[in-house]
Order: C-alpha cells, then structure tokens, then sequence
C-alpha cells in the first residue's frame, strides 16, 4: 500500500493549484514554500494577460481555501533538503526556519511591523520602496502571519539592543528563541512547482539598468501599476516622480541571447507582458501616453493572444522591429534616448521618459542544487528535463513538475500542469486514497420544533480595532443581562444592530437551536473607520 | 604597450612573475594612501572636465575598474563638481575612430566621419578638457575637435596632475 500524501514544492499559483487538486482528490498535502508566504510571482502581478483580471481577485481565493485546507500541510519559510525512497514511499526532510512569531498567537494587527525601527528594502515591491524588519509580504498574503527577517532583526543580530515588536505584540506572539526545525515526512509521490527566475539585466551594461533609474524591469513596472505598489498604482517615473508620457519596452532582454545573456532560449510570456503593460500604462494615464515596443518577434503563441496584440495595435500602441543599440541619458535630466537600428538598417534615436526592460525567465539557482541531490536531469539551458509525451514527468519516477520550472511558461499553460501534475502523482497512490486525510465531521441533527429560539451575540475582540473603542467585557456583560431579550428574535436583532452602530466590528447573531439563523459578518478592515468613529 | 604586453601573455601562456598594471591605477593608489596629494582649488574658473575611456585600456584588457580610478584621479585633479561624465562610458564607451593604423593609413575623411560619434558625445558634455590617456584616442580626439569645431583641450592625464599637485 503506497502512502495516502504528496510533498509540493513550491507556493506559487502552479504549486497552490496542484496542492488544492490533490487535497480535494483525497490526499494529504505538504506544500513546502521557501518565504513566509505562499502565491508567488503571480502574487506581485497588477493584471494578467489577455483578460486584464486583477492578478489578486484571481490568486487569492485560492490561497485562502489553500491556508485552511484541513488536508494541506502549509509549510513556510521551508526548504526540501533530502528525499529517499521510490514512488509510493518517499521519505523527505524539510528544514523549516524560524519565523519568531507563533502562528497561532499572531493576529495580524500589525503593531509589530509599525513599532519595528529597522527599515529594510521591500522585496515584494522588486526594492521599491520600505518594509520593516518584522513584516508581512503583501496584504493578501497566506499565512495572514507576521515574520521577522533574520537578517535585518536588531535583536536577532545583537540580542538585547531592541525588542520592540515582542514589547509592542498584544498577543505575545513574538519568540525571539524559535529554532530551526526538520520535520520528516512520508510520502508517496512529490510535485515540483519550484518556478522561476527573473533575469537580472545589471550585466547588460548597454541598457543602463541600475545606472539611470528610469529604466526599470517588467516586474519592477509591475509593482509601480499595482494598486498594492509602492506608488498606490499612481504610475510615476522612479527618478522625480512625475508621470511619464512616453514608455518603451525593450523586447528579449535575456532572452534569445547567447551573447551577452547565455539564454538561447525564448521566454515565451514577455511579449504578452509587455503588451499587458502597455496598454495598462495607458489606461493609468488616461490616454495621454505613447507606449512604444521595440521587438524583434511578436510572439503572441496562446488562445486569444494575437486579438490581445491587435487590440494593443488598435489602441494605439507603436510597434518597431529594431535592435537596440544602447539606451543614453537625453538632454532633459531623467529622459532616456534609445539608440536602435530599424529594418532597413539605418541607426535612429527616439526620446523616452522611461524605459522598461522585458526581462526573460531563467531557472532558480536552488533548482540546479536541488535537481543535483533529486538525481534530475536538467535540459541544455538548465530547467527541469521532461518529456515532449510525459510533460510533467521528471527523469525519475514518482517526482513530477509543473510550471515554469521545467520551461518558461505562463499563468494558464501552468495551472493546466499543476492540475496534470497532481493527476500524475495521484495516480500512482490511488490505492492509498483518503487514507491520511481528515474528513469534515458535523454535529447531529435534533429535533428543535418546540424549543423557544435562542440569539448568540458575537463581538470580536481580538487586536485594538474594536477593543480600543468599545468595552467588550462590559458589552458582553450587558447583553447578558435582560435573558427575556434573546428569548425575542426581533429585539435580539435590534440590540444586535444597536452594538452594531456603536462600532462592533463583527457581529454575527443566529437564532440558535430553531432550524434557522441569521449571520451577519463584515470584514474588520472595512468596518474600521466606522468603528473609530464611534 | 599595456594591451600588447597582457594579451602577450594571456594568449602564449607566457609564465611570469609580474603583474601588469596601469599607472592610473597607481595614481589611484597612490591617493588613497596619502602619497600623492592634490588640491583641486586651483580650478577656480570652473573648468569642466570628462574623459575618454580608450578600448585598449578599459574595455579590451583592465575593464571597469581602471575606468573607475581615471575617474576618481580626475575628480582629485579637477574637484568633484567639475567632473562631467560622458554617457555610454568605461567598458561601453565609443571607439574614438583613431585606432588600429587608422591615424596612419591615409582615409582621413573616413576616419573623421567616424569620429563625429564620439565628437557628439564628447560635445554633449559641454566640458572645457577633455583627458585622454592613450595616445591614439588623444590625437584621434584633439583632430575631430579641430575638425568639427569644438573647443575644448585635449590632454593626457599628468599634465593636470602636475597642475593640482600640492608641492
């Protein structure tokens, strides 16, 4: 009888798609994630192509069933480090760093991260911009748990000298002495969903990237649309801050390019991207923005991509098949000149206000040193090895891969192999089905026809939204008082709402034990002004 | 000399027990270590300087890092103010058009065509000096000034040094 589980490596939506497959198809899941948050690349997307959805409203519903999953086993801030056995029987080590704030103790009111001295470069906004040392990745982001980053903590780098997080923590959640933990697993097959990559064009000298700070990357362009951005979504040049007016995107930066890039390959989703961009660029600024491609191939290979390129036509976006010689500094301080050579081979110069590098995909590092301990066969230019009739098999049985760590691919093509992937690795475990999960138990039913109906009044107390304004312990008291109240449906209901208008957060109130209920709940952070107020 | 005497011996794998470096970085050197003093109060009209970063040097043997002392040496020279970069520059300059017998062989009007790139760029600038520290580059640079119209000095390094030294 092989084993009823399945290790996924990887949080990202390939790994996040996979592992709610595999849950729901009854399997215990261990989703392994190397940061303290799952979602990925796709996480730190504005919009995807080609239907211009918010990349959260599709993302985060998915995180959310994954982070509470009874059948999926999320662990953060992980990292697979050996893995013996054969198909059915794995046994893998996962080292799990520490977060120095207890999961189950943080309430994600984020006095941590706003007490916290130490301002570090946010990593989730590509650099732009601040986090602290004690964070949270992204607003949506799954676990809705702080984190304390080791490298830049005061007190983890020189005990004693800060300590204003576990000072600060309502909820005692902050353990500077958590240690590095190995949990050993048994698992019956493993789901690699390891991802990618960006390139980084600081070596491509000709491009000025990191030496004029109006040219930027595509995910770097990408937190500056976002509304979660380190701009709010307000687009504005990196250099003063003033919109631009005029943007190119420079194709195949790192891609098709054993020259400087040693990356033959194509990466398959930039045009896409970049023509995403452009248009979203324009619709920031209203139309008053030029955006400008220079290419050397629309590769626009997927279902309804070339609509989406004639669309970006149609609304006006430029297109020049050109080589980019070299991006200079103009006359005017912070402008950009483009130096490019047409088709007919005549040089010419054009005038930018900034300038966005369509930087390729390329294999995680972490991916070589783990295809190496894994025993993997890696392709010519380093991703995973698959085959062209088994494209989520790797070359040893019983591990599989999806997304872009096998090449790069993008959003749609991943999902579709996550979902294939976890079929695979099912498969072989089929007998072992349901075996290790845990199913949902609900309470009896009873007979409550005679019984007079009963109001709950629920007052949530955690963190200071509420707790700051309102007396809970004397509101909980008082509703205890008149017991005749709760025996009266429509006055529960109107001291319910009563609570309600004086700033209650989150009141849910059910006629208990009758066979019908009442729920009424709001999210805290939309009913935090209300509650201030009163 | 310098380019010819390491790709010498990169390409023979000549055994030596030498190391070969460039005098601008040994003007660097000998900055930091408090031997070699300069002063750039002398500058007081303001006289604006860039540089010429020649292949031979930066780009085909010693790379970004000599490029980085020419600039910190000139900055010493003619006070950090007063340094204008030339854009692209170091390993990605412009050829300035007077090397590899092109000086030598006749075909001045091609060799000057080429040189309008790098007139242009040095132009741009609006700088008053221009330092070259390779010989070709600085008869190259000082003709198409000439040529063209431009009105900035051509000179090789030292001569400011002398200028800025504190005696």
């Amino acid at each position: 009888m092989p084993k009823g589980s399945v290790l996924v490596v990887g949080g990202g939506i390939a790994g996040v798609q996979a592992a709610l497959d595999l849950a729901n198809s009854g399997f215990l899941v261990h989703l392994v994630e190397k940061t303290a948050a799952i979602g990925g690349k796709m996480s730190q997307l504005d919009k995807t192509f080609p239907t211009n959805d918010c990349s959260a409203c599709i993302l985060s519903p998915k995180l959310v069933e994954c982070g509470r999953h009874r059948n999926i086993n999320l662990l953060t801030l992980s990292d697979l480090i050996s893995l013996d056995g054969e198909p059915g029987s794995f046994r893998a080590v996962v080292r799990q760093r520490p977060r120095y704030v207890h999961p189950a103790k943080c309430i994600a009111c984020g006095l941590c991260a706003e007490k916290c001295p130490k301002k570090v470069a946010n990593d989730f906004n590509m650099g732009i911009g601040k986090r602290k040392a004690a964070y949270l990745s992204y607003p949506q982001a799954v676990p809705l748990k702080y984190a304390i980053d080791p490298a830049h903590c005061i007190w983890i780098n020189r005990p004693g000298r800060c300590g204003i997080c576990a000072k600060e923590c309502p909820s005692g959640a902050i353990n500077f002495d958590e240690k590095v933990q190995e949990h050993a697993l048994e698992v019956g097959s493993v789901v690699l969903s390891l991802g990618f990559s960006r390139f980084n064009p600081s070596g491509l000298d000709f491009t000025g990237y990191g030496r004029l700070p109006n040219v930027v990357t595509s995910m770097e362009f990408e937190r500056l649309l976002s509304p979660s951005g380190p701009s709010k979504g307000h687009l504005e040049r990196p250099s003063d801050g003033r919109e631009p007016k005029k943007i190119a995107w420079l194709q195949c930066v790192g891609s098709r390019d054993i020259n400087r890039a040693g990356h033959p390959y194509c990466s398959s989703v930039c045009c896409m991207f970049a023509l995403k961009q452009s248009i979203m660029a324009m619709e920031h600024a209203h139309g008053d923005l030029a955006s400008s491609i220079f290419f050397m191939d629309m590769r626009t290979h997927g279902k309804g991509f070339e609509n989406y390129y004639s669309r970006a036509r149609d609304q006006g976006v430029r297109f020049h098949r050109a080589r980019v010689h070299s991006v200079i500094p103009a006359e005017a301080e912070g402008d950009l000149k483009i130096r490019y050579v047409n088709e007919d081979g005549r040089v010419n110069f054009e005038e930018y206000d900034m300038v966005v590098l369509s930087t390729g995909l390329q294999p995680y590092k972490q991916t070589l040193e783990l295809a190496a301990m894994l025993g993997l066969e890696l392709d010519a230019d380093n991703f995973l090895k698959t085959d062209s009739f088994n494209p989520v098999a790797t070359s040893r049985p019983g591990i599989f891969v999806c997304g872009a760590a096998s090449e790069p691919k993008d959003i749609p093509q991943s999902v579709m192999e996550a979902s294939a992937a976890a079929v695979e690795a099912g498969r072989i475990l089929a007998p072992a089905r349901w075996t290790e999960t845990i199913s949902k138990h609900y309470p009896l039913e009873r007979d409550i026809h005679a019984a007079p109906p009963r109001i709950g009044v629920f007052v949530c107390h955690c963190g200071i939204n509420i707790a700051s304004v309102v007396d809970v312990a004397a509101l909980a008291a008082y509703a205890g008082t008149d017991p005749k109240a709760f025996a009266d449906p429509t006055t529960g209901k109107e001291l319910a709402l009563a609570q309600y208008g004086q700033g209650a957060d989150i009141i849910f109130h059910a006629s208990g034990n009758t066979g019908k209920g009442v729920f009424n709940a709001v999210s805290p952070s939309s009913r935090k002004p209300c509650a201030t107020r009163a | 000399m310098l380019y010819a005497t390491l790709e010498g011996l990169k390409r023979f794998k000549i055994p030596h027990n030498f190391e070969v470096v460039s005098i601008i970085s040994l003007y660097a050197q000998w900055i930091r270590e408090g031997r070699l003093k300069l002063d750039p109060s002398w500058n007081t009209e303001g006289l604006k300087f860039t540089v010429q970063d020649p292949c031979k040097l930066v780009r085909q043997s010693l790379g970004d890092p000599v490029a980085d002392d020419l600039r910190f040496v000139i900055k010493q020279v003619c006070g950090e103010e007063n340094f204008v970069d030339v854009w692209p520059n170091k390993s990605n300059n412009y050829c300035c058009g007077g090397g590899g017998g092109a000086l030598q062989a006749g075909f001045t009007d091609n060799r000057r065509k080429h040189g309008r790139m790098k007139f242009d760029q040095l132009h741009a600038t609006g700088a008053d000096v221009v330092i070259t520290p390779c010989h070709n580059c600085h008869t190259q640079v000082k003709d198409i000034c000439a040529h063209y119209g431009g009105k900035w000095q051509t000179t090789h390094l030292w001569n400011w040094i002398v200028k800025a030294l504190v005696r």
